[in-house]
């Protein structure tokens, strides 16, 4: 009788961690499944080792509970020289045949987590452990979604299927329970930017607007943004958005709301022929840098005083051809670089192509941040 | 006699034996050998049979049993999982065709595979490049090429050059973009919007991308990759000259639109008065009923895309109609409905409407 009550209680306990396991969400709203992320274009973390998957070809961001939360207070400093052919080994296939699409650290345990495709498009999500690639399951994990296909207040012409609006997300990030997220169109010359809380919900609060930046004064241009962040300006908070041809253009948050035409102020040209490539902010001792990545340029370090303390917007065309104007910035001694993220406080993990044609993965330490 | 019997049930053994095999064999390969799983044409798991494991635990494969691409000190990562008595080995990416992979049990050489290189006969090819006429606007914002087969993203680029009067090869002309379609078999090629845009820097340093009373070849080279691995063979070169800049919004009052009559099945017709973004025409433009409700059927648009061929599934019914426009439908200079692709900020603007409208009566 004993055992037979025991029996019962275990099953009965067990019914009931099934139950909790598979349906109750998380403190984030988030549930047990297998997301069906077709793409990951870009990644960001968020609190808690979430991590926040944009998804181009599904017009979704994905929010992933890696359970990677073991807080690391200074990472290691990370040399890995060829680093896609590593990858690809891994995959069993050969570095032509893959492309990094991003790399990002988890700021809380300071492991870096690396977006592979393959070349018939298949995503696959991997994590570094030292020089051990290992694979992310995206197989029943908690993860909540949230679509960016339809947004409430936007065409929603989609009943014969021609009027889906491809695009392709340039750049996403999160910051105090806010997924921000940039794309670009296929076909429209456009600026699709949106702001979405997190945790999701089923009711759609996110915002999708016009940005635009006025070049010049000029000629205004809502042209698509490359790579952005967030910073705090002397008490408000900005987004911090450049384009091709590298303008940096400053946006106030509390600006950003559905349906807005929102202009920017531009507070610097850092150069033609280049476009953005990746942009963190690195905070070291007394000061903040907005450091950036360029495709035909060195990376570049803006210190934040500099940026807060810079009143005007560029108005006047640059004369000398190549040059810069508006915001003082340093070049740094640093090239090709293709991505980019903090690895810890002080150092910035950098994906770059050698001038022998290597992709190595390497650390830029606090000397260049100070 | 014993002899006989023994030799008779030698012979015995080695038929049932030399039967099992060949039945296996047909089924698939070497009994004795690994085989491959094969879906969609594409290799996603390599099958162990039991005998080639039998020295390996079941609950220590995962551990001993490694698969390496030839050349490389690591194994490929995948999963392991049993199935009928074999070891099925699933990698995270399907195999790549061509290539060799050995497999290791404790460490030891025991196998080789090679995924064969791919039958498939289709090679990639460009279908059509828009716009496709031959004389364009010297602000042209974007070519659209569109691919037979899915394409491999990267270095595309490389692959494409823009030549100005048969002579000189442009640089910088093009956005460094990838925006493939989702299925990657058309890609949006951007004239650099910033060369394009009048005082922006670029602009004014290296001036348009084109100019206008130019003749230009896009050149589309061959060996472009698909996601299969297979390079296309033939290049392509479309020709074209340049008029001059269009700086007028399309409008929609401006074009013509043919009726068809009630209880027929006949075409609308819309025809533009210049031509317009081909692939943008097709997904902007819809036709409402009298209750508001859109008219199911097939909408074309010509290859000059200047008219667009509207063929409903049912017979026309008498009422009053409309044509709907999207506002981001773009002309070939990325001025659309609403604005003009350069917004001077000293003029004045008007209020845009997402939806623009052209009403017509079906009689």
């Amino acid at each position: 009788m004993k055992k037979l009550f025991y029996v019962v209680a275990m099953s009965i306990v067990f019914v009931l961690f099934i139950a909790a396991d598979r349906s109750s969400p998380n403190q984030y709203g988030m549930k047990k499944g297998t997301p069906g992320i077709k793409s990951i274009s870009a990644l960001a973390f968020g609190p808690d080792g979430i991590l926040f998957i944009g998804d181009s070809k599904s017009a979704s961001v994905f929010a992933i509970d890696t359970k990677d939360k073991t807080a690391v207070d200074k990472a290691a400093n990370v040399e890995i020289k060829n680093i896609d052919v590593k990858i690809a080994a891994a995959l069993g296939t050969e570095a032509k045949n893959i492309r990094i699409k991003d790399i990002v650290v988890n700021p809380v345990s300071k492991k870096i987590y690396c977006a592979v495709e393959n070349m018939d498009g298949t995503p696959v999500l991997l994590k570094l452990e030292g020089e051990t690639i290992q694979p992310v399951s995206l197989k029943d994990i908690e993860f909540s979604v949230s679509s960016i296909a339809n947004v409430p207040g936007e065409d929603q012409k989609d009943n014969r299927g021609r009027s889906l609006r491809e695009s392709v997300i340039s750049d996403l990030n999160y910051d105090n329970g806010t997924v921000m997220l940039s794309g670009i169109s296929n076909q429209e010359f456009s600026s699709a930017f949106r702001v979405i809380p997190f945790p999701f919900t089923d009711k759609q609060q996110q915002s999708s607007l016009e940005i635009y930046h006025a070049a010049h004064g000029k000629y205004e241009t809502n042209s698509p943004i490359r790579t952005f962040t967030t910073t705090t300006l002397n008490g408000k908070k900005y987004l911090v958005a450049s384009y091709t041809c590298t303008p940096l253009v400053l946006f106030a948050m509390d600006e950003l709301q559905q349906g807005k035409h929102v202009k920017g102020r531009t507070v610097g040209e850092f150069g033609a022929g280049n476009s953005p490539i990746d942009m963190i902010t690195v905070t070291n001792k007394d000061n903040s840098y907005l450091v950036m990545a360029n495709s035909s340029r060195p990376v570049m370090r803006v210190n934040y005083k500099k940026i807060a303390t810079y009143e005007g917007s560029l108005t006047e065309p640059i004369k000398e051809s190549f040059s810069t104007a508006g915001v003082d910035f340093v070049t740094l001694p640093v090239v090709s670089v293709l991505q980019m993220d903090k690895l810890d406080d002080t150092k910035v993990l950098i994906l770059q192509r050698k001038s022998n044609g290597d992709l190595d993965l390497s650390t830029l330490t606090d000397r260049l941040f100070s | 006699m014993d002899n006989y019997i023994k030799t008779g049930f030698c012979i015995l053994c080695s038929l049932v034996f030399y039967f099992t095999f060949i039945g296996c064999a047909e089924k698939r390969g070497d009994p004795g050998s690994v085989s491959i799983q094969w879906e969609s044409d594409k290799a996603v798991a390599i099958i162990f049979p039991q005998q080639f494991l039998s020295s390996v635990p079941k609950d220590s494969v995962k551990e001993l049993l490694h698969i390496r691409l030839a050349n490389a000190d690591q194994p490929v990562i995948g999963d392991y999982f049993f199935k009928n008595n074999e070891v099925v080995f699933k990698p995270i990416i399907s195999f790549t065709r061509g290539l060799k992979y050995k497999v290791y049990v404790r460490n030891e050489l025991i196998d080789e595979i090679t995924i064969p290189a791919t039958n498939s006969i289709s090679t990639p090819e460009i279908l059509a490049v828009y716009p496709a006429l031959d004389t364009l606007p010297e602000n042209l914002l974007k070519f659209y090429i569109l691919f037979s087969k899915p394409m491999q993203e990267g270095d595309e680029l490389k692959h494409i050059r823009l030549i100005k009067d048969d002579r000189d090869t442009l640089s910088s002309v093009f956005l460094d973009l990838e925006l493939w379609n989702n299925e990657r078999t058309m890609l949006t090629l951007w004239l650099d919007p910033g060369r394009i845009k009048r005082d922006l820097q670029p602009n004014k340093l290296m001036g348009p991308p084109l100019i206008k009373g130019s003749h230009y070849q896009l050149l589309i080279d061959r060996d472009w990759q698909d996601a299969e691995g297979i390079l296309s063979k033939e290049s392509l070169t479309k020709n074209f000259f340049t008029s001059s800049r269009d700086s007028v919004s399309p409008d929609e009052k401006k074009w013509t639109i043919n009726i068809p009559n009630a209880g027929t099945k006949d075409q609308l017709i819309i025809k533009f008065n210049e031509p317009l973004d081909h692939v943008l025409a097709e997904r902007t433009i819809s036709v409402i009923n009298a209750s508001g409700n859109e008219v199911k059927g097939k909408l074309k648009v010509n290859d000059h895309g200047s008219i667009v061929y509207f063929s409903p599934d049912s017979e026309w019914k008498s009422g009053d109609h409309a044509v709907e426009i999207e506002s981001r439908l773009e002309d070939l200079a990325g001025n659309n409905l609403d604005r003009l692709f350069d917004v001077d900020l000293n003029e004045k603007q008007e209020l845009t409407k997402k939806i623009h409208k052209r009403q017509f009566e079906i009689r």
